[in-house]
This record gives C-alpha cells, sequence and structure tokens, in this order.
C-alpha cells in the first residue's frame, strides 16, 4: 500500500529548509559512485581520501594505490587494508597477526600482510593439490601392478 | 550589472571570468579575500588569480555559484560534474571552502 503524507500548513513552516549541498560535498558523491573509474589521485588531500576510498573494493584500492606512484597513500589505505583482512581471513586471524608482530616489535603496512596471507594460501592449496595428485598417481600405480600380477 | 556588483575571477591561463559579486561570495574563501580590510589588490581591484586553478575548474566553479543561489531560492536542480573533472574540482571547491 502506498502511503502519502500530508503536511498542514503548520508543518510545511516548521519543516527544516534544505541545506544547500556544497561542491565538496557533491564531488565527493560523485567520486564515491565513479570509484571504479579512479587511478592516479595525484595531489588529492587525505582529508577528501578518507570520504571515498572507504567505498573501494580490494582490487579498485590496489588499482588506485598502484597508480599513484608518486605518493604513499598508507596513511588513510593502511585502516582499509586491515579491514580488507578481517573480512578476508576473520579477526582471529588478523589478532595472531597483531600480536606476533608486537611480540617480534616490528611493524608491516596491512595491504604487505593482505597480499603475503593470500600468497600464502594459494601455495599451500597448491600443495595441498600435488599431495592429492601424488596419492591418486600411487593410487593408479598400484592397479596397475594388480592388474600385472598374474593369477 | 554595474561593475561594483561584480567581480573577476581570474584562472590559471589568465581566463578571466567576470560574475556577480553576490554569486562569487558563496565561497567563503573569496568572501574573505574580497572584504579584508587593509590594502589588498583584492579588495580594491575586486578580483582575484587563481594561480592553481585551471579555467576549466574554474568555469565549472562558477556554475556552482550560480546554481547554488538558484538552489536557495527554491529551485533543486541537480548539478552535473564531469567524472573526469571530479578530483581536481573537489581539491579546488575544497580550497575554496565551498
Amino acid at each position: 500500500m502506498m502511503r502519502s503524507k500530508h503536511y498542514t500548513i503548520e508543518e510545511w513552516d516548521t519543516k527544516p529548509i534544505r541545506k544547500i549541498p556544497s561542491l565538496v560535498d557533491l564531488c565527493v558523491q560523485k567520486a564515491v559512485d565513479n570509484v571504479r573509474y579512479l587511478g592516479d589521485v595525484g595531489e588529492t588531500d587525505f582529508h577528501l581520501l578518507e570520504r571515498f576510498l572507504p567505498h573501494c573494493t580490494v582490487e579498485q584500492l590496489m588499482h588506485i594505490e598502484d597508480s599513484t606512484e608518486d605518493r604513499d597513500l598508507s596513511p588513510v589505505t593502511d585502516k582499509l587494508w586491515k579491514n580488507f583482512y578481517v573480512l578476508q581471513f576473520g579477526a582471529n586471524s588478523t589478532n595472531v597477526v597483531v600480536e606476533r608482530m608486537k611480540e617480534k616489535r616490528v611493524s608491516f603496512k596491512w595491504r604487505q600482510l593482505y597480499e603475503a596471507k593470500v600468497k600464502d594460501n594459494e601455495e599451500a592449496q597448491q600443495k595441498s593439490f600435488e599431495r592429492i595428485k601424488q596419492l591418486y598417481k600411487k593410487e593408479n600405480a598400484n592397479a596397475h601392478v594388480d592388474k600385472d600380477i598374474p593369477k | 550589472m554595474k561593475k561594483e556588483d561584480t567581480v573577476k575571477l581570474i584562472s590559471a591561463e589568465g581566463f578571466e571570468f567576470v560574475i556577480d559579486k553576490n554569486a562569487a561570495m558563496v565561497s567563503q574563501t573569496i568572501r574573505n579575500m574580497l572584504t579584508s580590510p587593509g590594502d589588498f589588490a583584492e579588495t580594491e581591484h575586486q578580483e582575484v588569480t587563481f594561480p592553481e586553478i585551471s579555467t576549466t575548474i574554474l568555469e565549472k566553479i562558477c556554475q556552482y555559484f550560480y546554481w547554488s543561489l538558484q538552489y536557495a531560492s527554491g529551485k533543486e536542480t541537480e548539478f552535473h560534474i564531469e567524472p573526469e573533472l571530479t578530483l581536481e574540482l573537489m581539491m579546488a571547491a575544497n580550497y575554496l571552502h565551498t
């Protein structure tokens, strides 16, 4: 059912006047809508980047950082990468990393940690594939041996 | 339009935009420049040069000033921003407190 609100004259009078959107706000909105087309962000101030970079996916953020060659965007992006890490690998895994860095008194950027973890996982997956492959091979070989043995 | 009711905004390339003073006053930065006490060239000649703002961007900013006045008077249209101008315009708008 459609519902429409009827204002009385008094209500209209007290209805707040819509604020004029600032040009900065309009541009930020546009950047959020078009985040997938962004590349080099040039000299854009950090406090402005803070307003639209959080709308990026992993691939988009990676692309923007790689395209913005002359600048280190990590003051804004580090916490975004940490979010990605939590989302992808879970809070437990994230805490383990934090603890380990504390223990060893080292610190890495979350993008590095994220990429290292992705690589680790890929390698682990590759290894388990290999292991399964070997098992199959062995099975097959045994099967052949069985066949070849004359009864 | 009387001359004293207008201001001149000059882009990095030297292009001059003559616009209503009340439109330019939408920008807090320009307002301060034009009304600051003392013998500033900006106050005296009612013109401001922006060595860091390109003609394309300054034109867009002037359009915004007029759009904003219209909006305030109740004509709530959409302000179009070309995607490729977004970041440069954002920086200029930030500088102009607009």
